[in-house]
């Protein structure tokens, strides 16, 4: 995450940020320092954040905010990151929001760089997943089917090992 | 829904990697997801087990492959091609497990009347001919084919067809054989890849009677490469001779960390070789020399090693005759060593003064964070100072004082000291004659502490009221995630405690009851009350007396805490 260009920011500073929409945002310039994208942004005092809704970006903040203390990752280690499905409870709750809420955050997320809040999020729809039949998986994220019924038909059947595993 | 771009699809899916049905499920949504959920679920590790896999690997068979397979007049599945280059993406091979060639064989059992011209030929023919045939087809198709592959573990007789892809291979990183019985030619062979290939980081050749010869083939071969870190000639029959060829390279070689020489016969000589050679070496941090009937000498040459390297982190020389002498020297060594951090010296003959010698060194070191003393004849006399020792030591993690001689007064005094040592968090006491007041100083003691996370105290006298004591503990203790109480007389009466703990306690994910009277009244209440509890994965029951329909059900109470973790 620290791309060496970011200076220890003290508690008190604060930048603003303003989402696609107009809406602006002070938030700890230690926030704006820890994510890349957030801090290349940051040439003066504020910054305009395209693509990100003030409704999304309030949500993002708030888990930036939650987490500033908890130390950096390893960037390479995607190993250890993934090694379990576990989410902590604020986590938990802060996700429980509705599914395009939650699909809000993870585009933001992924945009804005946040890596721990972009895995967070992937987490929590892979574990909505879990144990679900396609059909199921289509009515619960609202997919259409775009296949044909020979091609649906030849995936089932190359890829059907994997129901045995 | 609003659609996902690719990245982000791939990086929900790479979190259901273990989850295969999931990802079938999810391949079959829409294309894009299946775009996206191939790769992953063709990444591996891939083995071949399915013979619904087989069918599908089948067809990627080009002529040349399918060509080998003509003189056992065996017809290939004739769909059309695959959708999908799936052996691209595969990155692991895992086909060194017992049911290796499981999907082979179903594979040719299910489809044989439908794809073989003459079902009698095949009767006639040498069944496991065909078989690795089929197999040695479906390799050389995956090393043309999967670009990315990095881990590689085979049985079998193909180092030949291996050599030349080795020889080009950038991508792979660790290469596994096992169980071959590789003649003198593979050897050599293998021996020049590691001459020349600069991509491999990981080899393990066990169980392949390398012998002397070959053994030092590999050390040679291993003075010239600077890539490997990692080599396990785990049981090869090197004998002293094979060691001190290895001792030789570790003078040159200095690209190593890892290297696995247990079960080789290595002898004092090729054990105090090896020894020596870490005088000088300082790259080796892991060293595996168990079950070569090393003595004490090479105990005490290993000891006068770690005053002076600073490299060696792990060393594990279990199931060897160091005895009281060298006990004694490792534990003088390891009041001056700051670098090993991991002693596994089970098995050792130490002894009551070995055994102090060790439990007094926890005063002073502070480094070593796993100690493994499992049957060495301490007696409880050293069972006590191991207490003592913990109330000082605050860098033991693991201790292993299983099968030790001791009494009930020592497993109080460990269990005393758990109240206030908050560094540990396994601990193993098993067969150790600790009975139920012991249970019950457990009890305490997990009502206090709060790092421990595995005890096993099976095989003891801890009958129903130790046992039950020590559940009941776990209501108020929210570390503990692993317990065994096998084999400890503990009767029905333990039912209700039981019953109490799997509604409260959300930490456990693992308790081994077997070998005791639970009985099927107790199975009853377990099979009913799991089904509250979603956090146990692991519930070990058998003969506890329990009939085979209870055990059926808490088995798939288990089964879904497993695939829902």
């Amino acid at each position: 995450m620290d791309n060496g260009t970011s200076n220890s920011a003290s508690e008190n500073e604060t930048i603003t940020l303003k989402s696609c929409d107009g809406i602006e945002f002070h938030i700890d310039a230690r926030i704006a320092n820890r994510y890349t994208l957030l801090n290349n942004w940051n040439g003066g005092e504020s910054a305009c954040i395209p693509n990100v809704n003030g409704k999304v970006l309030e949500k993002v903040l708030e888990w930036c905010e939650h987490h500033i203390n908890d130390p950096q990752l390893n960037c390479g280690d995607d190993d250890s990151r993934r090694r379990n499905t576990i989410i902590e409870e604020w986590d938990e709750n802060f996700l429980s929001c509705d599914q395009d809420m939650l699909f809000e955050i993870i585009l933001a997320a992924n945009y804005l760089e946040i890596k721990p809040l972009l895995d967070l999020g992937c987490k929590t729809v892979a574990n909505m997943m879990k144990s679900k039949s396609p059909e199921e998986i289509r009515s619960a994220f609202n997919i259409d089917n775009d296949y044909t019924p020979e091609e649906e038909e030849q995936f089932r059947k190359e890829n059907e090992w994997a129901e045995d595993y | 829904m609003m659609t996902l771009p690719n990245e982000c699809l791939s990086e929900i899916f790479i979190n259901l990697k273990d989850y295969h049905r999931t990802l079938f499920s999810c391949l079959l949504v829409n294309r894009q997801w299946c775009r996206n959920a191939v790769p992953i679920l063709w990444s591996g590790p891939i083995s071949f087990k399915n013979s619904k896999f087989i069918r599908t690997c089948l067809l990627e068979l080009n002529a040349e492959e399918q060509s080998r397979l003509i003189p056992f007049r065996i017809i290939l599945p004739n769909g059309p091609k695959p959708l999908f280059p799936y052996t691209t993406y595969t990155t692991i091979i895992n086909i060194d497990s017992d049911d290796k060639d499981k999907g082979i064989i179903d594979w040719l059992n299910h489809e044989r009347n439908r794809y073989c011209e003459s079902s009698n030929r095949v009767r006639t023919v040498n069944v496991m001919n065909i078989i690795q045939t089929i197999k040695s087809s479906l390799i050389i198709m995956f090393l043309r084919t999967s670009k990315k592959l990095k881990d590689l573990r085979i049985s079998g007789k193909i180092v030949n067809m291996l050599s030349n892809v080795l020889d080009k291979s950038v991508s792979l990183t660790s290469l596994k054989f096992s169980n071959n019985k590789l003649d003198i030619n593979e050897i050599k062979i293998l021996a020049k890849v590691l001459y020349k290939n600069n991509t491999l980081t990981s080899l393990y050749i066990t169980s392949n009677q390398l012998g002397i010869e070959g053994g030092k083939l590999l050390a040679d071969a291993l003075c010239k490469n600077k890539t490997l870190s990692l080599l396990n000639i785990h049981n090869n029959q090197l004998y002293a001779e094979g060691g001190k060829a290895f001792a030789k390279a570790l003078y040159k070689n200095n690209t190593l960390t890892h290297l696995n020489l247990s079960s080789n016969h290595l002898y004092p000589d090729g054990g105090k070789a090896l020894a020596v050679a870490l005088y000088k070496n300082t790259t080796l941090t892991h060293l595996y020399l168990s079950s070569n009937h090393l003595d004490s000498e090479v105990g005490k040459t290993l000891a006068s090693v770690l005053y002076v390297n600073t490299t060696l982190t792990h060393l594990s020389i279990w199931n060897n005759q160091l005895g009281p002498e060298g006990g004694k020297a490792l534990a003088e060594a390891l009041s001056i060593n700051k670098t090993l951090i991991y002693l596994s010296i089970w098995s050792n003959q130490l002894g009551s003064e070995g055994g102090k010698a060790l439990a007094e060194v926890l005063c002073k070191n502070s480094t070593l964070t796993f100690l493994h003393l499992h049957n060495n004849q301490l007696g409880p006399e050293i069972g006590k100072i191991f207490a003592k020792a913990l109330y000082k030591n605050t860098t033991l993690v693991h201790l292993y004082l299983s099968s030790n001689l001791f009494d009930s007064e020592v497993g109080k005094a460990l269990a005393s000291v758990l109240c206030v040592n908050s560094t540990l968090t396994h601990l193993s006491l098993w067969n150790n004659h600790l009975d139920s007041e012991v249970g019950k100083a457990f009890a305490e003691a997990l009502c206090k502490n709060m790092s421990l996370t595995f005890l096993n105290i099976s095989e003891n006298q801890l009958g129903s009221e130790g046992g039950k004591a020590i559940i009941e503990a776990l209501c108020k203790n929210s570390t503990l995630t692993s317990l065994n109480l096998s084999k400890n007389q503990i009767c029905s009466e333990i039912g209700n405690a039981l019953q109490e703990v799997f509604y409260k306690n959300t930490t456990l994910t693992s308790l081994n009851l077997s070998k005791n009277h639970l009985g099927s009244e107790v199975g009853i209440v377990l099979a009913k009350t799991l089904s509250s509890n979603t956090v146990l994965t692991t519930l070990d029951l058998c003969d506890s007396k329990i009939d085979d329909a209870t055990l059926f059900t808490i088995k798939n109470l288990l089964k879904r805490n497993k695939e829902n973790f």
